[in-house]
C-alpha cells in the first residue's frame, strides 16, 4: 500500500524510492501541522528521503526511517498521520534493495556522510 | 450554567486506585496520585487540544495509546503511564518536538524553568535528526513581549489562553506545518491587553518578557510571594530579584485569588518601585527649599513642631491623609497616631474618592462593610449585573472571573456603563453582554431607577419581602410610579421594553451578583445609586439568597483595608461608627486611653479647614490632593497656608513639593504587612527588596515620630501591629486561601426596611438632572486605563512603553463633527480654563462623551468641577462639559 486507499498505476521500472518520496512530499505538504508527530515527522521523513534519492544517504537512515514511521503511526490526532507513513513503510518492505542501491552509490561516491541536504520547506 | 457535580468515578493509575469527580481528565487524575504525565499543550485553564501528543498513556481495553489530556476518567478505567510502550512513545514524541528545536538554552530566558529541557532531561532524549532545522527570521513583536519562534513547540497554549481566558484574541498561528509561527492577529505589532499570560503559559522560551531579557538565570533569583498594589483585586505575585534589583514578576499557576492570572499592571508594572526619582533621604525645608537631612533631624523637627502646634492650637488643628496603598498595619497605626498621639478624628484615606460610597450603602442596607460574596460566587453566578465599570480595565482580574462565568459557564451578563460595544484589541466587557445599556455616568441613576420601575410594574417583587416589609415595598412602588417611561427614555435612551427585559433576566437568576465599579462609585449621586441597587436586589429576593450579593469594586489595593482599619473620618477600626459605645470601650481597653469623640473632618473638609486657618498641621502619607483634585478646590493654596505639612512619600509629588518635611517611605516591594482586597480577603505582603535608600515603611516612620513626640507607639515589627489589630477587631484576617464572607445581617435589613429607607428615599428616587449639552461641546470624563493605576504606575518603565501619555478619546461621529482625526491636536476649554492634547478616535467611546485617562490628567484638572456628596462626603470631580476645537 502506498497511500490512502487509491490505486496508482506506475510504469514497470519506476524508481520506487523516488515514488515514495513524491508521495511523502504530498503528505508533508498536506499535513495540517496540528500535532507534533505528523508535523515534525513528515518534515523529517521528506528531508531524509530527499537525501537518499539525491544519493547522499547512509545505511543508518533506513533504520531511522522505520523508527520514525512507527513513531508517527497511532500517535497522531487523526488518521492522516497513519496514512502518511504507508509509502515509506511498504516501499521499504518490498523494494528495500532500491534504497540500498542508492545508499551504496552514495557511499561509493564517498560523499561526506553527515552533510545535511539543503532542504526546501 | 454552573453545575457542581458530586458524582465520582473510580479508576486506577499505575495500579493506584483513586476516585475523582466525573469529568476529570486522566492527566489530572494521575496528578492527584502524584503521577506527572509529561505534557506541553495541556493546561488546567484551557480546553483540551491534544496537539503535542506528549501525554500518551496506555488505557486498558483501548487499542491505541490515548492522550491523557483529552481522555476523561471513567468508571473502572485502568491507566498505565510507566510501561515501556508509554515510555517509548514519550521519547519518540519528544524526539519529534526536538527535531526542529534550536536548543539555544545558553541564551534562552526559559533555560532552567523550561518544560522541554526538563522532559528532555528526564527521557535523556537523544536526537537522530541530521536534516536541516527550520529557521524563522526574527521579527519585532511588541514593546514588552518578545517571540523567538524557532523555539516554539506549537502547543498553541498562548493562542488558546489569549482567546479562552482573556477573550482578547490577539494571537494566531500563521503558516502551515513546521513553518507555523505565532503572530499577532493582523499585520501590525502586537496590540493587546499585555496581561503577560502568553509569556507565563508558554512551556518553552518562545514568548518571553522583554523587561527581563537576558538579565538572569532563574536559579540566580530570589523570590518573594506578595500582593500587587495596582488595584483592589489583590493578585498574588511572585517578585523575583537579583542583588536587590527587581527583575521579574509572575504568578504561579493557581496562586492566590487570581489563580495565577495577572493584568498588565501586575505583570509589567513592577519597576515603579525602583524608579530613579524615588525620594531616598529625609528632606527639610530650609530657607524655602527642601534640603537633605538625617532621619534624626527630620523626626526631631516634626515632633517639635507638632508638639508646639498642639500646645498652641489643640489637637483639632491637625489632620491626616493616607493612601489606600498602605498596609493594614500602617493604616491602623495612622489612625491610632491621629486619634491617640494627636487626639483628633480629622483623618481620611483614598477610600474617600469613591469606595466609601459602596461601603456605606452596604452598611446601611445589609449591615456589612464587606461583600457577602466572593470571586467564586462571581464565577458560579448565573446572572451578573455590572454597573459603571468596564471591569476588564478597572479591576482586570475580577473581570476575568466575570469572563469565566460567561464564557465557561454560560452566565447571563447585564451591563450598564458608558461604553459602546466595539471590537477592539483590549477587551470590552460589553462585547460579552447579553444586554448592555450604554448610558453616560450622569444617567446611571436613571438606568437603575428604570430597572426598579420595571421590577415593580412587572410584579417581579419577591413575595417574601412584600409580606415582611409591605410599607417599604409600597414606598418604593409609589416612588417609581412617579417616574415616567418617557422621562426615563429621554434620560437614558432606553425603552420600557429593554428595562423590562433586563429586569426579567435579573429576577430569573438563581445566583445573582451585582458589581459596582469606579465609574459609578466616583460619579455624582453614587451613594444613592448604590442604595437603589441594593433595593433592586432586596426587592427581587436576591440580597439574602445563597450566592447572591452586591459587590462594589475597590480601586486601590487596600481601599477596603483603609475602611476596615478605621482610616476614614467617621469610622473606627472594624468599620464601626465613631459613636459606637461598645467599639469605643473595646478600643480604649487596648489603647489604654480614650478616643476623641468630636466628629472628624473628611478630605475636602480638611482642605477647607486648612484654608480657613483652623487646621495648621497635616500629615500626608502617600496621598496627593494637590495633584489629584481640581485646582478650584484650592488644595494648593490651603496646604500652602499650613504651619506644618509632613509628607511620607515615594516621590516628590505636587503635594510633597509644598511640604515642610518629606520623609522617604518604603514601597510595598520593601515591606511586610497585609492588604485586604476588594472581596475582603486579607493577604500577606512580603518584602522583595530592602527599602530603597534611607526609606522606611510608613508604620515605622509614624512610630518614630510618636517616640520623638514623647508619646511612643512602639512596635518591633509589622506583625506586632497585626496582633493589636486582632485584639481590636477579633479574628481579623484569617489569611486562609479564600475569604469567608459575612452573611447579610438580618437585623440590619429589618432596620432598613422598617425605618432606614425613609430618610432619603424620595431624593434617591428622583431622576438626576437631564444633561443639556450645548452645541460644540462634549462631556469630558476621567477614566481608568488598563495600563495604569493612579499616578504610581506612571513611574513604571514597562507600562510607559505601552501607554506613555494621555489621549483625548472620542467617538468617530463626534470626531468627524469636530473635524478631528487620530493624532490631531485638540483644545478643550470651558469657563474654568483650557487644555490642549492629542486626539484619538476610538469607537467604544459613546457619542457625546470624551475620555481622558486619569493618570495623565494633571493639566486637564482645571476644567473639572467638583461636587461633594452630602452623605458620604465623596468629592465628585470626574466630568466636565467642554468645547472642542481642533488646533495645531
Ligand atoms: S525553550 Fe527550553 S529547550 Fe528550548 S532553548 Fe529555551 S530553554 Fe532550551
Ligand atoms: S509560543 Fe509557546 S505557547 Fe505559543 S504555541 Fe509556541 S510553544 Fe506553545
Ligand atoms: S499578553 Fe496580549 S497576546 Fe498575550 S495573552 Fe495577554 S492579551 Fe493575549
Ligand atoms: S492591577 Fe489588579 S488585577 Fe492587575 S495584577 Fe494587580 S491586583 Fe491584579
Ligand atoms: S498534553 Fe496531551 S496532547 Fe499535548
Amino acid at each position: 500500500m502506498l497511500g490512502s486507499g487509491g490505486v496508482t498505476v506506475m510504469e514497470e521500472g519506476t524508481d520506487m524510492v523516488w515514488a515514495a518520496l513524491r508521495l511523502m512530499e504530498f503528505f508533508y505538504h498536506e499535513s495540517c501541522g496540528k500535532c507534533s508527530p505528523c508535523r515534525e515527522g513528515s518534515s523529517w521523513l521528506v528531508q531524509t528521503m530527499r537525501r537518499i534519492v539525491a544519493k547522499r544517504g547512509q545505511m543508518e537512515d533506513l533504520e531511522t526511517l522505520v523508527h520514525l514511521c512507527k513513531n508517527i503511526e497511532g500517535r497522531t490526532v487523526c488518521a492522516f498521520g497513519d496514512a502518511s507513513v504507508a509509502p515509506i513503510m511498504s516501499t521499504l518492505k518490498h523494494w528495500r534493495p532500491e534504497y540500498v542501491a542508492l545508499i551504496q552509490a552514495a557511499e561509493a561516491a564517498n560523499l561526506i556522510k553527515l552533510e545535511p541536504a539543503a532542504a526546501r520547506h | 450554567m454552573a453545575t457542581t457535580t458530586t458524582e465520582t468515578v473510580r479508576l486506577t493509575i499505575d495500579g493506584i486506585p483513586i476516585s475523582v469527580p466525573k469529568g476529570t481528565l486522566v492527566i489530572e487524575a494521575a496528578r492527584r496520585v502524584g503521577v506527572m504525565v509529561p505534557h506541553f499543550c495541556y493546561h488546567p485553564k484551557l480546553k483540551p487540544d491534544a496537539n503535542c501528543r506528549m501525554c500518551l498513556v496506555e488505557v486498558e481495553k483501548m487499542p491505541k495509546l490515548q492522550t491523557s489530556c483529552s481522555t476523561l476518567a471513567t468508571e473502572g478505567m485502568a491507566v498505565r503511564t510507566a510501561t515501556t510502550v508509554v515510555h517509548d512513545a514519550h521519547k519518540s514524541v519528544l524526539e519529534f518536538i526536538l527535531a526542529n528545536h534550536p536548543l539555544d538554552c545558553p541564551v534562552c530566558d526559559q533555560g532552567g524553568k523550561c518544560d522541554l529541557q526538563d522532559f528532555s532531561h528526564e527521557y535523556t532524549a537523544t536526537s537522530r535528526f541530521i536534516e536541516t532545522k527550520r529557521i524563522f527570521q526574527k521579527e519585532y513583536f511588541s514593546p514588552l513581549i518578545e517571540t523567538q519562534m524557532n523555539r516554539c513547540v506549537q502547543c498553541l497554549r498562548c493562542v488558546r489562553y489569549c482567546d479562552e481566558v482573556m477573550d482578547v484574541k490577539a494571537l494566531a498561528p500563521v503558516g502551515r506545518g513546521t513553518m507555523t509561527e505565532i503572530k499577532s492577529f493582523g499585520a501590525h505589532p502586537l496590540d493587546c491587553e499585555f496581561c503577560g499570560g502568553c509569556v507565563q503559559i508558554c512551556p518553552v522560551g518562545a514568548i518571553t518578557s522583554r523587561l527581563s531579557m537576558y538579565e538572569y538565570r532563574p536559579w540566580m533569583l530570589k523570590r518573594a510571594d506578595t500582593v500587587c498594589t495596582f488595584c483592589g483585586d489583590g493578585c498574588q505575585i511572585t517578585v523575583q530579584t537579583k542583588d536587590q534589583e527587581l527583575i521579574e514578576v509572575n504568578s504561579a499557576q493557581g496562586a492566590g485569588r487570581n489563580s495565577g492570572d495577572l493584568c498588565a499592571r501586575g505583570f509589567f508594572g513592577f519597576h515603579a518601585a525602583s524608579h530613579p526619582s524615588r525620594v531616598t533621604h529625609p528632606l527639610i525645608r530650609r530657607n524655602g527649599v527642601l534640603v537633605e537631612a538625617t532621619w534624626e533631624e527630620a523626626l526631631e523637627f516634626v515632633a517639635e513642631q507638632t508638639n508646639r502646634l498642639k500646645l498652641a492650637h489643640g489637637p483639632h488643628a491637625f489632620g491626616g491623609l493616607i493612601t489606600g496603598r498602605c498596609t493594614n498595619e500602617e493604616l491602623y497605626l495612622f489612625q491610632k497616631f491621629m486619634r491617640l498621639t494627636i487626639g483628633t478624628n480629622n483623618l481620611d484615606s483614598s477610600a474617600r474618592y469613591g469606595h466609601v460610597n459602596g461601603v456605606q450603602a452596604m452598611r446601611m442596607v445589609q449591615g456589612t462593610h464587606r461583600w457577602t460574596v466572593t470571586f467564586e460566587d462571581i464565577v458560579q453566578a448565573d446572572v451578573l449585573l455590572l454597573v459603571g465599570t468596564n471591569i476588564t480595565e478597572a479591576n482586570p482580574i475580577t473581570g476575568l472571573k466575570v469572563k469565566e462565568a460567561v464564557k465557561k459557564h454560560g452566565a447571563t451578563l447585564l451591563t450598564i456603563e458608558a461604553i459602546q460595544a466595539a471590537v477592539g484589541t483590549i477587551s470590552n466587557i460589553s462585547n460579552l453582554s447579553e444586554q448592555h445599556f450604554c448610558v453616560a455616568p450622569s444617567q446611571f441613576g436613571a438606568a437603575v431607577l428604570g430597572l426598579l420601575k420595571a421590577v415593580v410594574e412587572s410584579n417581579y417583587v419577591d413575595s417574601a419581602i412584600s409580606q415582611r416589609a409591605s410599607d417599604y415595598v409600597l414606598a418604593v412602588s409609589q416612588a417609581v410610579q412617579q417616574l415616567t417611561w418617557n422621562d426615563l427614555a429621554l434620560d437614558t435612551g432606553i425603552s420600557r421594553e429593554s428595562f423590562v427585559q433586563m429586569a426579567a433576566a435579573l429576577t430569573g437568576g438563581r445566583r445573582v451578583v451585582a458589581l459596582a465599579g469606579q465609574t459609578l462609585l466616583r460619579s455624582q449621586g453614587s451613594y444613592g445609586i448604590c442604595l437603589n441597587l441594593l433595593d433592586l436586589l432586596l426587592l427581587t429576593g436576591k440580597l439574602t439568597a445563597q450566592g447572591c450579593g452586591f459587590a462594589p469594586l475597590a480601586e486601590e489595593n487596600n481601599d477596603q483595608g483603609a475602611v476596615e482599619m478605621g482610616a476614614v473620618a467617621a469610622l473606627l477600626p472594624g468599620a464601626l461608627d465613631l459613636t459606637d459605645q461598645d467599639a469605643r470601650t473595646q478600643i480604649a481597653r487596648v489603647w489604654k486611653e480614650d478616643l476623641p469623640l468630636a466628629a472628624g473632618a473628611t478630605l475636602i473638609e480638611m482642605i477647607d479647614r486648612a484654608q480657613a486657618g483652623i487646621i495648621k498641621g497635616l500629615f500626608v502619607i502617600g496621598e496627593n490632593p494637590v495633584g489629584s483634585l481640581p485646582p478650584q478646590i484650592g488644595a494648593k493654596e490651603a496646604l500652602g497656608k499650613l504651619d506644618l505639612l509632613v509628607c511620607q512619600e515615594l516621590f516628590l509629588t505636587e503635594t510633597a513639593e509644598l511640604a515642610h518635611v518629606v520623609l522617604p517611605a518604603a514601597s510595598a516591594m520593601e515591606k511586610a504587612g497585609t492588604f485586604t482586597n476588594t472581596e475582603g480577603h486579607v493577604q500577606a505582603v512580603r518584602p522583595a527588596i530592602d527599602p530603597v535608600g534611607d526609606s522606611r515603611p510608613d508604620w515605622e516612620i509614624l512610630s518614630a515620630i510618636s517616640v520623638f513626640m514623647g508619646a511612643p507607639l512602639e512596635y518591633s515589627e509589622a506583625k506586632e501591629i497585626l496582633k493589636e489589630i486582632r485584639a481590636v477587631i477579633p479574628g481579623y484576617g484569617s489569611l486562609g486561601p479564600s475569604p469567608i464572607p459575612p452573611a447579610v445581617d438580618r437585623v440590619a435589613v429589618d432596620r432598613y426596611v422598617n425605618e432606614g429607607y425613609r430618610q432619603d428615599l424620595t431624593t434617591r428616587y428622583t431622576l438626576p438632572a437631564r444633561a443639556m449639552r450645548p452645541e460644540g461641546t462634549v462631556q469630558l470624563g476621567l477614566v481608568q486605563s488598563l495600563f495604569h493605576s493612579g499616578k504610581l504606575s506612571t513611574h513604571s518603565k514597562g507600562l510607559l512603553q505601552i501607554e506613555p501619555s494621555g489621549f483625548l478619546q472620542m467617538n468617530p461621529v463626534d470626531a468627524a463633527r469636530f473635524g478631528l482625526e487620530t493624532g490631531d491636536r485638540v483644545r478643550l476649554s470651558n469657563g474654568r480654563g483650557e487644555f490642549t492634547t492629542t486626539a484619538k478616535v476610538f469607537d467604544r467611546v459613546p457619542e457625546g462623551l470624551a475620555w481622558f485617562p486619569d493618570h495623565f490628567a494633571q493639566a486637564a484638572l482645571r476644567l473639572f468641577d467638583c461636587a461633594v456628596d452630602p452623605d458620604t462626603k465623596v468629592p465628585y470631580c470626574r466630568t466636565a462639559s467642554v468645547s472642542v476645537m481642533k488646533t495645531t
